[in-house]
């Protein structure tokens, strides 16, 4: 069944598998079909017609590959021929065209381009005379519509490389890759014309050899019969974009219309140009143009915004400019340029000629140039104004030049005149320019003023001054020659007057920001600046007036610590306080200087302050203008006559030394290799307040130590000789110095307070070490020490250091006098020491009389110990024990001794007296306690017994002090602020001051302390015969205040000399040492005058200025305010006068000065005035004058001469004393006087021969009586109406003296006898002796020796009438 | 009916009193704080200041008459100050009557010098009170005001300088010495500042009193004033 029937599913297998052979054979066949070159051959004719169909031209494709697989394929040698003529460049041809395509829908059979690359594509249009083209023309197919699509390209990506455009032989290159690339041609046959667009969603090209750059391009275009219209075309790159239209009008002529606006970013496009200059900018172009084969031509407008153009040597931001523009083949023309650029305005004409022509001026010079090309010729004019200075010079500040750090400003106005042939860059440039400064400044700005006219050179870069003139406030310059950015040859006239308006560019340079000078006069250099201008030489001569140098000194640096490199000494002085800054006064500095960055030299460079001259020469090597620890140099210092301070300052030193040296050193090497030689001579120096009459030293200069030999150090006959050598680096030292012949009486810091020393000392000293490890070794020796004239004997004293330990022993002995001081001190660390002084019978005589004022009247004697352990460089930490076995002192005559030792102690510079018993006639005192030596300084002590005030008197000489005061007070508190608690009993006691008249005596009652006040109690004492009660209180906390109430009883005062009265006072004592007062009232029971007190000098006495007085003594600050009355009619009698009267006076002032104010009424009496007794009836004198004692008289006096009567009246002030004068028998007042004071009236002294007056003296006299006479009849018309009245001229005129100065001396001998003695001034041997005695009171003998020699007797008989 | 009568008599007398007014023998001119000042002082004080002028009487205005009564007021404040008189001796007083009378031709003969003085209605009396009077002021003036007086040196060069020097030139003589001449300039600034201070000081009283001239009231008889000066002269 099997065999016989036919399976129907193997059936099908078998069907099935022949047509899966089938298949496989078809696919077989079918792929060997495609690689066939028959069906190469298929496709490559395929292509070639479509493309010959599409372009109308003969396609020729060498070779034809493709990989289906991967869609890509690739033609080769792809040849367009156009409607050119056998044998030119074909219209197109490529060598390579590579495609890969990409399936973009399988179903719709739609492909597109992924990848496009054509290589060395060459298109060639030939542009015929008539207009016709090589472009072939597509066939037309009838049957479809006369816009046919020739292509519709699109492309991720294409590539064109070493492509060419050849318009009629002239080719562009191309060369771009260009990414989302859509490319279409439509051919319009009903034009017929070709419509094509482009656009590129990204393009990366370069020109030449600019850097490449990205674009984003669209384009349209028509291409009709002879025209060529690009409807658009737009162009996007970065922030610049170019948007344009044209068209070809006629395609046989090219001739290219165009409109266009493009805005260039300028950073961009200096960075594609790679014209790095151009920083930042936007340039706008909107203009049109035509261009043909021949020519072509452009106008528009350009404005250029925001450029920053910035060179190595030029800087210029923010410039805006706009201008017209005219553009062709052979000239460009920005004819109207207007800028605005710092501040300023700027505008001109730029022209280019032959602007397109390559060949340069050095081309031209060339031997075979060709003259159908002209070399490219520019020129250009500006007019500036009002351009900012401080603009200009930022753009030509640079690093090593800083000017912009100088903030200067001003008006630039003026024309730049450029020429060039060639290249811009070779342009010579005419300066001519002139700078205003703006009316109103800042304090932080300078104005300048000034003019620069010059030549600029482009070809070498250099700037010719012809002459250029700044000035600011204080500096001018003056500069002519040349300047370039590389050389400088630059002849510089510089004057200042402050430095500080250099001081930025300073600053610039990496200096100080404040130069170490303080300018008073004026800096001027005159000189060249040559060089680079990064690396200039200077050399000229330089000289600084007036000025002050600023050192900083050297605590600003530690120990051991070195100036930083680079910085100056004024750095470091800045970041300090600049207080701590020396300054030092120099007249004038003047050097010749030479300054390369490589090197330094000061030459006869000189520093001159008053008589002080250093003179030094300087030569070293800088690096890179630095000079540094590693820099060589010598030196030369020459110093005349300097002062040690000076040069102290210069050196960075500030020892207590002074005088005038001379200093003559050479060093060489660098700061740390320093070697050099001099010699020191310094004279009237003062050391530490110690005169030196001459020291002097050799000084070597080695491996950083300074070595002083041959030292010689003399004063009077001291000497000190020797060698010492400092470190500077290590700090160590090392001496050896010997001294002798040192009288102690010459060194002042021995002869100061109350201690005077004398003695002769010589002693010998080595050491060496650092200050902190020292090695001492040293004997001194006094021979005949003194103290206050008081022998103490020889001392002896060694020091001896033995490793880390000085051994101290020193040794005195007078008598039985003995005095050691035995000690160590390690000298490490803080100098522990231990010191131990023992002394017995000591005469400390010098001491003692030094503080009580030599109230000495015995020797005193001390003995005991005194033990000191602690570190000398803390002296605060010191402890002391001390312990007095014996004391003895006679003060007065009153043996002050101890009972028992005195022991005390210091520890933390507190004083504890442990224990302390003296004795002493009539004293007994005993005291204990503790007291701070510093800090709050709070007391602790307890005092009990009695003293002998006798011993304060030797406290204050001033005072005389008697009597016994019993105490038994406690101190607590502190110095400035005592608390006092406790008792004194004051008995039998007295005291006076010597500046007051009356002292106490007999001062009974107690006192009792009580914290800060002292109550008085009970206290009486008598003063001036008289008893005196005191009552009050006296304080003493801060200050010393008191309230004391007197009540005193007939006490008698002698004062002011000369006068004595009795009286009784109830008085207040109130306030303070500084400031008291003395109020209450006295009145006077008795009063007398001394028989030789004469008031008349008093007066004249308290009419002297008044003494200067101590400001400190007591007297000086107690105010007065007494008021003074007397018992009514008081009497006062003397042997020369005797006058009753009232006082009612107020005593103001001080005590020291005291002013009086009331009135004295005179009753009755004689008194002695002037030397002449007179008989006062009646007078008062009144106190008004506030500020002194001046008394007001107004006194009726009346005294006898010859037979008259004279009555005197005294009035107004002793100074302005006007005295009347009556007479009885009357006489005239010319009369009265002449008769005081020649003896004789007027009419006697007619008789005598008077010289007749003159026309001068008439003259005179009638003048002044005439204006006498009309001041009091001006007076007494007021007062009376009445103008006739005569005043006669002669009062007090020239009749008082009629025959020339007298001088009058009268003299009463006795109460009955008086002698005159009158000389005339003006003629010798005419002296007038008149003796008179008076008998009787009506008769009188006179006897008178005239002025001509004659002797004659009167016998006068008075009787007057009543 | 007594008491009628008395009534009668009152009014009577009153009517008679104001029909038939006596003569004025004097009166108030000023009032000067509690003082005050007659006419008949103001009258004296004219003829006085006339007979010393040697003016006729005739000749004295009411202008003058004004200006002694504001010298009157013066006088009075400055009495007023004094307190209490001073005393002038009589001596002295008679002194200066003998210089102001040894100033005139008439004082050599007594009854020609009483003739000169009727001449001006004054006795030797009132001459005398006139002249104490002025004495007592004078004095007071001076003893007041000459204390406080203060010359200095750069004063009397200054008058020296600018005021002496010039006028001497200008009559021709050759310069003094300063100190032949300073003692007298001293004098001549010390008065002048005594006239000042006077000046000042009647200014101040002036002006701190209560003075009221009474003269307005009475215009009519100040009209006269002058005519009843000559009248009692006459």
């Amino acid at each position: 069944m099997t065999d016989g029937k036919t399976n129907p599913r193997r059936n099908r297998l078998w069907i099935q598998a022949a047509l899966g052979l089938l298949l496989l054979g078809a696919f077989v066949a079918t792929g060997w079909y495609f690689t066939s070159p028959q069906f190469n051959r298929w496709v490559r004719n395929k292509v070639i017609a479509d493309v010959e169909r599409a372009t109308g031209g003969r396609v020729d494709i060498g070779q034809l590959r493709w990989t289906l697989w991967k869609l890509e394929f690739e033609a080769r040698d792809v040849t367009v021929h156009g409607l050119e003529p056998p044998g030119e460049i074909p219209y197109l041809h490529v060598d390579r065209i590579n495609l890969r395509a990409k399936v973009m829908s399988a179903l719709k059979r739609q492909v597109g381009l992924r990848f496009l690359e054509l290589d060395r594509p060459v298109f060639h249009l030939i542009i015929n005379p008539d207009g016709s083209t090589n472009q072939p023309v597509p066939r037309k197919r009838s049957s479809q519509s006369p816009i046919e699509t020739l292509f519709d390209l699109a492309t991720d990506e294409i590539r064109v490389s070493r492509g060419e455009v050849r318009i009629n032989d002239r080719p562009v290159p191309i060369d771009f890759a260009a990414s989302d690339v859509a490319a279409a041609m439509s051919y319009d046959s009903g034009g017929p014309r070709y419509h094509g667009s482009l656009h590129v969603g990204k393009i990366d090209t370069k020109f030449k050899d600019m850097r490449p750059f990205s674009a984003v391009a669209d384009a349209q275009f028509v291409l009709a019969g002879h025209t060529f219209h690009v409807t658009s075309l737009t162009m996007k790159s970065g922030d610049s974009h170019l948007v344009a239209s044209g068209y070809i009008q006629d395609l046989s002529s090219a001739a290219v219309d165009v409109n266009y606006r493009a805005t260039l970013d300028l950073r961009n496009v200096g960075a594609i140009s790679r014209t790095r200059q151009m920083r930042h900018g936007v340039l706008h172009l909107d203009g049109r143009g035509t261009y043909t084969q021949s020519a072509f031509n452009s106008i528009g407008r350009l404005t250029v915004s925001g450029l920053d153009w910035q060179e190595p040597s030029v800087r210029i931001r923010n410039v805006s400019l706009a201008s017209d523009y005219r553009v062709d083949n052979l000239r460009l023309l920005l004819p109207n340029i207007s800028a605005a650029i710092f501040g300023g305005r700027a505008t001109g004409k730029v022209e280019v000629l032959n602007w397109l022509s390559q060949q340069t001026a050095s081309r031209m010079l060339a031997a075979n140039p060709r003259p159908q090309q002209q070399v490219r010729q520019g020129s250009a004019i500006f007019q500036i104004s009002g351009v900012g200075l401080s603009g200009i010079v930022g753009a030509i500040s640079t690093p090593s030049l800083p000017l912009d750090r100088v903030n200067m400003v001003g008006a630039t106005s003026g024309s730049i005149a450029a020429t060039w042939t060639g290249e811009l860059s070779k342009a010579v440039a005419e300066l001519d320019l002139a700078i205003v400064p703006p009316a109103n400044t800042t304090p932080q700005q300078v104005p300048v003023t000034g003019t620069v006219q010059g030549r600029y050179l482009g070809s070498s870069g250099v700037l010719r001054i012809a002459s250029a003139e700044l000035s600011t406030p204080a500096t001018r310059v003056e500069a002519g020659g040349s300047l370039g950015s590389t050389a400088a040859a630059l002849r510089i006239t510089a004057t200042t007057s402050n430095l500080g308006e250099l001081t930025p560019i300073f600053a610039a340079q990496g200096h100080s920001a404040s130069l170490p000078v303080d300018l008073h006069g004026q800096a001027t250099f005159d000189g060249t600046v040559g060089g680079r201008i990064s690396a200039p030489t200077i050399a000229g001569h330089l000289q600084i007036t007036d000025f002050e140098s600023l050192i900083a000194p050297p605590a600003m640096l530690g120990r051991g610590q070195k100036a930083p490199v680079g910085k100056t000494v004024a750095s470091e002085m800045s970041a300090s306080n600049p207080r701590t800054v020396r300054r030092m006064h120099w007249d004038i500095f003047s050097t010749d200087l030479h300054y390369s960055p490589s090197s330094l030299a000061l030459r006869n460079s000189a520093l001159r302050r008053g008589n002080a001259q250093i003179n030094f020469d300087l030569n070293a090597q800088l690096h890179r203008g630095r000079f540094t620890e590693t820099s060589p140099f010598t030196a030369h210092v020459n110093a005349h006559r300097a002062q040690v301070a000076d040069l102290q300052t210069l050196a960075g030193y500030d020892y207590p030394l002074s005088g005038i040296a001379d200093v003559n050193v050479r060093v060489s090497g660098t700061q740390s290799t320093l070697r050099g030689n001099g010699h020191v001579v310094v004279s009237s120096a003062v050391v530490h307040g110690h005169p030196v009459d001459r020291a002097s030293a050799d000084v070597d200069f080695a491996n950083g130590e300074a070595q002083f030999n041959n030292i010689i150090v003399a004063q009077k006959r001291a000497r000190v000789l020797g060698a010492a050598a400092y470190n500077i680096t290590t700090h160590g030292f090392r001496f050896r110095l010997r001294g002798n012949n040192f009288n102690l009486a010459d060194i002042p810091v021995l002869q100061q307070g109350r201690l005077k020393h004398a003695g002769l000392m010589s002693f010998e000293a080595d050491g060496s070490g650092t200050p902190d490890a020292p090695i001492i070794n040293a004997n001194v020796s006094v021979t005949n020490f003194v103290v206050n004239g008081e022998r103490a004997g020889d001392i002896t004293a060694q020091a001896r250091t033995v490793g880390e330990t000085l051994t101290l022993s020193a040794r005195s002995n007078v008598g039985d006098s003995d005095l050691t001081v035995n000690g160590t001190v390690r000298l490490r660390d803080d100098f522990p020491a231990a010191i131990s002084i023992r002394f017995a019978h000591l005469d400390f005589d010098p001491l003692v009389q030094a503080y009580l004022r030599g109230r000495m009247t015995g020797d005193s004697s001390l003995a005991g110990a005194i033990d000191m352990r602690g570190p000398l460089r803390r002296l605060r930490d010191l402890q002391v024990q001390g312990e007095l076995s014996q004391i003895y002192v006679p003060i007065e005559n009153i043996q002050v001794r101890n009972h028992g030792p005195i022991r005390f102690a210091i520890s933390q510079q507190v004083l504890q007296l442990k224990e302390l018993h003296l004795l002493a006639e009539g004293t007994d005192f005993t005291a204990t306690g503790m007291a701070e030596l510093s800090g709050e300084r709070r007391l602790d002590l307890v005092a009990l017994g009695h003293v002998n005030l006798k011993i304060v008197q030797t406290l204050n000489p001033d005072y005389v002090s008697y009597g016994n005061l019993s105490m038994d007070v406690k101190v607590n508190g502190t110095v400035a602020n005592p608390l006092v608690n406790g008792h004194v009993q004051v008995a039998n006691a007295g005291i006076s001051y010597i500046d007051l008249p009356n002292g106490l005596s007999d001062i009974n009652g107690d006192l009792v302390f009580n914290r800060d006040r002292l109550q008085i109690q009970n206290m009486t004492a008598r003063t001036g015969g008289g008893t005196l009660n005191l009552t009050g209180y006296v304080t003493y906390a801060r200050t010393i205040g008191f309230n004391i109430q007197a009540f005193a009883k007939d006490i008698r005062l002698r004062y002011p000399p000369g006068v004595s009265s009795m009286a009784d006072a109830n008085v207040r004592l109130s306030g303070t040492l500084r400031n008291s007062t003395l109020t209450g009232d006295v009145t006077i029971t008795r009063f007398g005058l001394n028989p030789r007190f004469d008031f008349a000098q008093y007066l004249a006495r308290s009419k002297q200025p008044p003494e200067l007085t101590d400001p400190d003594s007591p007297l000086t600050n107690l105010r007065l305010d007494l008021h003074v009355t007397s018992t009514p009619e008081l009497q006062v009698q003397t042997s020369l006068a005797r006058l009753s009267g009232n006082v009612d006076l107020r005593l103001r002032g001080t005590a020291a000065r005291p002013t009086v104010l009331g009135r004295v009424d005179i009753i009755d009496g004689d008194v002695f005035f002037n030397g002449t007794k007179y008989h006062v009836e009646r007078g008062d004198i009144t106190f008004t004058n506030p500020t002194r004692v001046e008394p007001v008289l107004d006194i009726e006096a009346s005294t006898r001469v010859r037979n008259y009567d004279i009555t005197l009246g005294f009035h107004g002030p002793t100074e302005k004393l006007s005295t009347t004068y009556r007479s009885d028998p009357p006489l005239a007042t010319a009369d009265i006087i002449a008769l005081l004071a020649f003896g004789r009236t007027r009419e006697e002294s007619a008789m005598q021969p008077v010289s007749s007056q003159n026309f001068t003296e008439t003259a005179s006299n009638a003048i002044l009586g005439q204006a006498l006479n009309a001041t009091v009849s001006s007076r007494v018309q007021k007062l009376f109406g009445v103008s006739r009245i005569k005043i006669d001229p002669q009062v007090g005129g020239a009749e008082n003296n009629p025959s020339g100065a007298r001088v009058t001396i009268e003299q009463q001998v006795a109460n009955n006898l008086t002698i005159t003695y009158i000389t005339d001034l003006a003629r010798s041997n005419q002296q007038i002796i008149s003796v008179e005695y008076n008998v009787t009171r009506a008769v009188s003998i006179l006897a008178v020796r005239d002025q001509n020699g004659i002797v004659s007797f009167d016998v006068r008989i008075r009787h007057r009438k009543r | 009916m007594r008491r009628a009568l008395q009534l009668v008599l009152v009014f009577v007398t009153a009517g008679l009193g104001s029909a038939y007014s006596g003569e004025v023998i004097d009166r108030i001119v000023a009032v000067v704080n509690r003082g005050v000042v007659l006419q008949s002082d103001v009258e004296l004080a004219v003829r006085y200041e006339a007979f010393l002028e040697g003016r006729a009487v005739g000749e004295v205005s009411d202008k003058d008459y004004r200006k002694a009564l504001d010298r009157l007021v013066d006088q009075e404040l400055l009495r007023q100050e004094m307190g209490e008189a001073l005393t002038i001796p009589a001596s002295e007083v008679q002194a200066r009557v003998a210089e102001i009378r040894s100033q005139f031709p008439e004082g050599r003969v007594e009854s020609d010098w009483q003739a000169r003085l009727g001449k001006y209605g004054l006795t030797s009396a009132d001459l005398a009170e006139r002249v104490r009077v002025q004495l007592e002021l004078w004095r007071f003036v001076e003893l007041r005001l000459r204390p406080n007086v203060r010359v200095d040196d750069s004063a009397v060069d200054s008058y020296y300088r600018d005021e002496f020097l010039p006028r001497l030139r200008e009559s021709g003589a050759e310069d003094v010495p300063l100190t032949e001449v300073s003692a007298r300039i001293r004098q001549i600034l010390v008065e002048r500042n005594v006239d000042q201070l006077l000046s000042a000081w009647l200014h101040n009283l002036r002006d701190q009193s209560e003075v009221h001239l009474e003269l307005d009231k009475h215009s009519p008889g100040v009209v006269s004033s002058a005519e009843r000066v000559a009248n009692k002269a006459q």
